[in-house]
């Protein structure tokens, strides 16, 4: 009983935090054989293989940067529209990159570890994402490391809408590796397959407007009052090696004022004190 | 002859390795098989020389596992102070048996304490549940004359006493 009361009070966070500083070496070991193979294969990636990957990069940064100039204007317009129906409206949000420590704490659990904690201002609930779209949040936050609940993870559940309608809904993991089931679809929903899930923004966890996932499977089960649906997530979890967190707060935290941070895009540089 | 702080040191050093043995990254079906390498290593250490491993020691390393784990904080702690407690009751007999017959032994002991950490993370959180969860104790006895002889080598080679 005791045990469960810890865990729901911030009593011992302070005990937590001492004992990850304790514990920190034997991640790092671990992590070690997978940052050699890492460094290996960037070392001996050669000359040619380099140029072509260079030359990719660089046409899609061209691509990226032409739909960017369309989105200063959509912006601007989307921000007009907004003011006239006297709604409030927030663009734009504060990333910090982060690398994966390669580690299995727990099969039973879908959670991953990272190598930013709270002393890059991490905080518990923060939504993680890759360059595809939304792969979980932040449960456990130690000064070192955190750790990441996959949106996989049987526990976890997010509020998406379907960005074809915007049909809101819950889909929560299911425990399977890039798979979300949807339970609360009822027969009638406007829905079909390869719709794309985004997040919707309630619940203020995730910020609105990320990609999720692609409806993959639709099942009517007669005599049950929901669709059975199925949809796979836009991120590829296993692959991902560097995640982006997000501040989707109203004022986004300032960064702690640390030279080798790499940031991503810090927007707001007069808030770092 | 080999001091008496390099022997605790390979001793501890045996434990961060288990530690370390524990998070690394499988993927789900062989970390399902792979064995509870700290408890082993402590149960050895503990029928070994019950004099320098207590159960304090197994506690601690219970909670650093705790937390490299992402666990409740105390769950495991609980589990190997348990498993220290009833190996130092029982290190005169377990000494005396056979590895294989230890290796039972383990089986069963730690089938015990592998539902009560399921109950304590029912408790915690309702996480799905199924066969996967027992394979840790068949493997765990399967691995234990291996871990023994490893373990004992390291004993006699760094002469912990």
């Amino acid at each position: 009983m005791l045990l469960l009361l810890a865990n729901q009070t911030q009593q011992l966070k302070p005990l937590k935090d001492g004992l990850s500083f304790l514990v920190h070496p034997i991640l790092v070991s671990i992590n070690f054989p997978a940052k050699i193979q890492h460094w290996f294969s960037e070392n001996t990636t050669d000359r040619a293989e380099l140029l072509k990957q260079n030359k990719q990069l660089k046409s899609e940064a061209l691509l990226l940067k032409v739909k960017l100039q369309k989105f200063a204007a959509l912006e601007q317009e989307n921000t007009r529209l907004h003011s006239l129906l006297e709604s409030s409206f927030k663009l734009g949000e504060q990333f910090i990159a982060a690398s994966l420590i390669k580690v299995n704490q727990n099969p039973n659990t879908q959670h991953i570890v990272i190598d930013k904690g709270s002393r890059f201002n991490l905080y518990k609930g923060q939504a993680a994402l890759n360059s595809d779209g939304i792969i979980g949040q932040i449960i456990t936050v130690h000064p070192l490391t955190s750790s990441i609940m996959l949106i996989t993870d049987p526990n976890h559940a997010i509020p998406v809408e379907i960005n074809r309608t915007g049909l809101r809904t819950i889909a929560s993991g299911n425990g399977t590796q890039n798979t979300l089931s949807l339970p609360y679809l009822p027969h009638n929903a406007d829905i079909k397959l390869g719709d794309l899930l985004i997040t919707s923004g309630l619940g203020g966890v995730f910020p609105q407007g990320y990609p999720v996932a692609t409806l993959s499977k639709l099942q009517p089960m007669p005599g049950e009052a929901f669709i059975h649906a199925e949809a796979q997530t836009v991120a590829k979890t296993e692959s991902t090696r560097n995640i982006l967190l997000v501040w989707s707060k109203q004022h986004p935290v300032p960064l702690l004022p640390i030279k080798k941070a790499p940031v991503a895009t810090p927007p707001t540089p007069s808030n770092a004190d | 002859m080999r001091t008496k702080s390099s022997g605790t040191l390979a001793l501890y050093l045996s434990l961060l390795a288990a530690m370390g043995l524990s998070i690394a990254p499988w993927p789900n079906t062989i970390a399902y098989m792979m064995p509870n390498w700290v408890l082993l290593s402590l149960m050895y250490w503990c029928i070994a020389l019950p004099h320098k491993v207590s159960v304090g020691t197994c506690w601690s390393v219970g909670l650093l596992v705790d937390t490299l784990s992402d666990s409740l904080l105390g769950q495991n702690a609980l589990i190997y102070s348990i498993a220290a407690l009833f190996a130092h009751k029982l290190y005169l007999r377990m000494r005396n048996y056979r590895v294989w017959q230890q290796a039972i032994f383990i089986l069963f002991f730690l089938s015990f304490m592998q539902l009560l950490s399921l109950w304590i993370s029912q408790l915690a959180n309702a996480n799905g549940s199924g066969y996967a969860h027992w394979y840790q104790p068949i493997s765990s006895a399967v691995v234990w004359p291996i871990m023994f002889l490893l373990l004992r080598l390291v004993r006699r080679r760094f002469n912990v006493q």
